[in-house]
């Protein structure tokens, strides 16, 4: 190998004291850890007051709750699960009903993670790892479909799943799209997260399969495997990092998602998840908004689980592309 | 077991550059054929059209006497052990050596049998339940071999298996290599670009540049009788000294006062008999040296070329002390030399000398000087420039050389290559 004469390859505008050819994260990184831990611990301090606030709040009654602030807790200690209680009560025509609007968030949240994720990992092999015609073509488009913004197409997606899309022309009536009935089901909803998220899925996980080294595709075509079982039995355990990584973003986002569901589903209370359903549950003169603080609670309880449960993937998969198994 | 054939083969990329070129190349069943040269000089690009991971353009392929130019890397019976093992890394060693078997569905007691017995032969059973991250570079690289030796193929490709490892260990593996090859009797095409590699492990070394075939032969020719001065100069460390000469009347020896003699037994040496000295000799630069009648009948196209340009090489084993005697039956010539640099390997003393002559400088040594150090070609320039050519020699440790000083050497003259300077072939019929 020839030999690198250092001093060639210092990029050039740097002093001695730099290091050479850091990267503007290794430098920010640098930065921050020069900070003294204290004053990091007060900023985590800061931050988490409100929600700690919530939570102290969430415990107390509602009578306290509507006439002190939290911090009187410390001297008069009186809690109580009461907030919790009436949250999940299904009694009486304005009930909260929290389990039930949890399980129509989990009914939207999961399908508009697993199926991306499905799709796009096939998606981003074939693109990465296959050779078809178009292929290149084909995947700026389908990344491109990033910049759509979500906000313009709501109105016409909510046509869309109450009507259909017909065009009359020439005296006929084609049909672009059939009328699926789905005004007031969670279906539309999640089909609109798995039209808007799919991009994402494919552009970050083509990130990281393309990144897989050459050699273990050759060796395995070597071995005998084809295009298939080159899939399930090297890149998918592979790629766990990274479809992982996505599993957390589209959970998350699906499941704090407010916008969509109550575009979709505002009118329909039944089907509504629970961000659509913790808007209205203080009340319609703001008078319940102890009821809010133990929704809000549970409605962060699983994504906390997720998140926690993916932890390490998340960190990495923003890093998804330069991560190799 | 079966032979491999290639018949002109050429890899043409769409952009028009040739990967390999005319390729026609046959490697003997059973026998390990190295593919050696320069980087960028196409023997991975040819390995790999072996393989079947890169399409051939032209020419035909055969394995056997199958044609298999068409055929996809699983239907040509052959394993391929990578530079960087390509060893998968959720799996397990065993799952690792399996896995060919595992996709071509033999059961599973077959399976375990057989990886057992790479394992043993291997000594990897005490790792079949490791993941790759776990084990050494040496252990990556029997896994690898062994996921190759369990498939049973008729022929093994290797692709610089040996560069990823170090110094020490690159020794070890490979006689390890070689002697499990002869064991197993495979034919095996081995890529790499270390020529101490080549010469030590090929039956047979194919010498390759810029996509070209240059020599084919087994490396004790390859090192004594090479075709060309890219073949002389990339093969052999430290690379042979190629100096422009002139073919001379013998009569000119006289002038210099210089004559060609035999070492004798017990050192010094006797004049040559009438028929032993030729009635050539070679000028370099402002030195002559004879040329003995042994290397005129080998090269008789030499006198022809009285009077012509030649490129004649020296190798660094030819090259001795005046005062420390050549082996016995050697014919010697004396030349001045100034001392550059000595450097003492303890078992040997290699002398860098200069003396007063023009070095080659044509496409073959640049591309050699290039492949080993960026700097070699501006130093081969330089003395160009300076009308010093490099001379390298294999002293006795003994010797007393100093830098700095002229010194009076011995130069095995029936051992000289002669080119022509040209177009660098080697100059015989």
């Amino acid at each position: 190998m020839t030999p690198i004469d250092p001093v060639e390859a210092a990029a050039p505008g740097l002093t001695a004291d730099e290091p050479l050819g850091e990267p503007a994260t290794a430098r920010a990184y640098r930065r921050l850890r020069a900070l003294p831990t204290f004053v990091l611990w007060g900023l985590v301090a800061i931050w988490s007051l409100p929600t700690l606030g919530m939570l102290v709040s969430s415990f107390r009654p509602e009578d306290e709750v509507k006439t002190s602030g939290w911090w009187t807790v410390v001297a008069d200690r009186s809690l109580t699960l009461a907030n919790y209680d009436a949250v999940f009560s299904t009694s009486g025509t304005d009930a909260p009903n929290m389990w039930g609007h949890f399980l129509n968030s989990m009914a939207i949240t999961i399908p508009a993670t697993l199926i991306p994720l499905a799709f796009a990992a096939f998606a981003a092999y074939a693109f990465a790892w296959m050779d078809f015609p178009f292929r290149k073509g084909i995947f700026v488009f389908v990344v491109g479909l990033l910049v759509v913004p979500l906000q313009m197409s709501l109105v016409p997606l909510l046509q869309l799943s109450t009507g259909g899309a017909h065009i009359s022309a020439f005296g006929e009536t084609f049909t672009l799209f059939p009328d699926l009935d789905l005004a007031g089901k969670p279906t539309s909803v999640w089909l609109t997260h798995i039209a808007f998220g799919m991009p994402l899925a494919i552009f970050l996980l083509h990130n990281y399969i393309a990144g897989l080294p050459a050699d273990l595709m050759e060796a395995a075509r070597i071995d005998g495997a084809d295009h298939p079982t080159i899939f399930w039995r090297l890149v998918l355990p592979l790629s766990v990092p990274a479809l992982a990584a996505f599993a957390i973003f589209q959970f998350l986002w699906v499941w704090n998602d407010y916008l969509v569901a109550s575009t979709f589903l505002g009118t329909s209370q039944d089907a509504a998840p629970m961000t659509v359903r913790l808007a209205t549950l203080s009340g319609s003169r703001g008078q319940d908004w102890h009821l809010l603080t133990a929704a809000a609670f549970v409605s962060i309880a699983l994504p906390v689980a997720v998140f926690f449960g993916l932890q390490r993937y998340f960190v990495r998969g923003l890093l998804a592309g330069s991560v190799k198994g | 077991m079966a032979s491999v054939t290639l018949d002109q083969v050429s890899k043409q990329y769409p952009n028009g550059a040739y990967g390999i070129r005319d390729i026609s190349l046959e490697v003997l069943d059973g026998e390990l054929l190295v593919l050696v040269g320069p980087s960028g000089c196409g023997k991975s690009t040819a390995l790999r059209c072996v393989a079947g991971l890169e399409d051939v353009t032209h020419g035909r392929l055969l394995i056997g006497d199958r044609s298999v130019e068409h055929l996809p890397p699983k239907d040509r019976d052959i394993a391929m052990v990578f530079q960087n093992y390509a060893l998968y890394p959720h799996m397990t060693v065993a799952q690792n050596i399996g896995f060919a078997l595992k996709l071509a569905r033999r059961p599973k007691a077959e399976i375990a049998s057989r990886v057992d017995e790479v394992a043993r032969s291997l000594q990897l059973e005490q790792w079949l339940d490791r993941k790759p991250a776990q084990l050494s570079g040496g252990q990556r690289q029997r896994v690898a071999m062994g996921r190759a030796i369990v498939r049973d193929p008729a022929v093994f490709l290797m692709d610089e298996p040996l560069s990823n490892l170090d110094a020490k260990l690159r020794v070890q593996v490979r006689t390890e290599i070689a002697r499990l090859q002869r064991e197993l009797g495979t034919t095996t095409i081995y890529v790499t670009h270390d020529q101490t590699e080549a010469m030590t492990m090929g039956d047979r070394v194919a010498v390759l540049r810029d996509g070209r075939l240059q020599q084919v032969a087994p490396p004790e020719e390859l090192y004594a009788d090479p075709d060309n001065t890219f073949v002389a100069a990339f093969i052999g460390s430290p690379s042979m000294s190629l100096i422009e000469g002139t073919i001379v009347a013998g009569a000119e020896l006289a002038d210099a006062g210089v004559a060609a003699s035999r070492s004798v037994a017990g050192g010094g040496a006797v004049a040559l008999g009438k028929g032993e000295a030729g009635d050539l000799a070679v000028r370099l630069g402002d030195q002559v040296l004879p040329i003995p009648e042994t290397v005129l009948a080998r090269r008789p196209a030499l006198r022809g070329l009285v009077g012509s340009d030649v490129v004649v090489g020296i190798r660094p084993e030819d090259v001795e002390a005046h005062d420390i005697g050549h082996r016995e039956g050697d014919v010697v010539a004396p030349l001045t030399a100034h001392v550059e640099l000595r450097e003492s390997l303890g078992s040997e003393l290699l002398v860098h000398m200069t003396i007063a002559a023009r070095p080659a400088l044509t496409d073959d040594t640049r591309t050699v000087a290039a492949d080993a150090d960026a700097h070699a070609v501006d130093v081969l320039e330089r003395q160009a420039e300076a009308g010093r050519a490099a001379v390298i020699g294999r002293f006795d440790p003994r010797s007393k050389v100093q830098t700095g000083t002229d010194i009076l050497v011995n130069v095995r003259v029936d051992a000289l290559h002669f080119f022509d300077a040209s177009t660098g072939d080697a100059i015989r019929t």
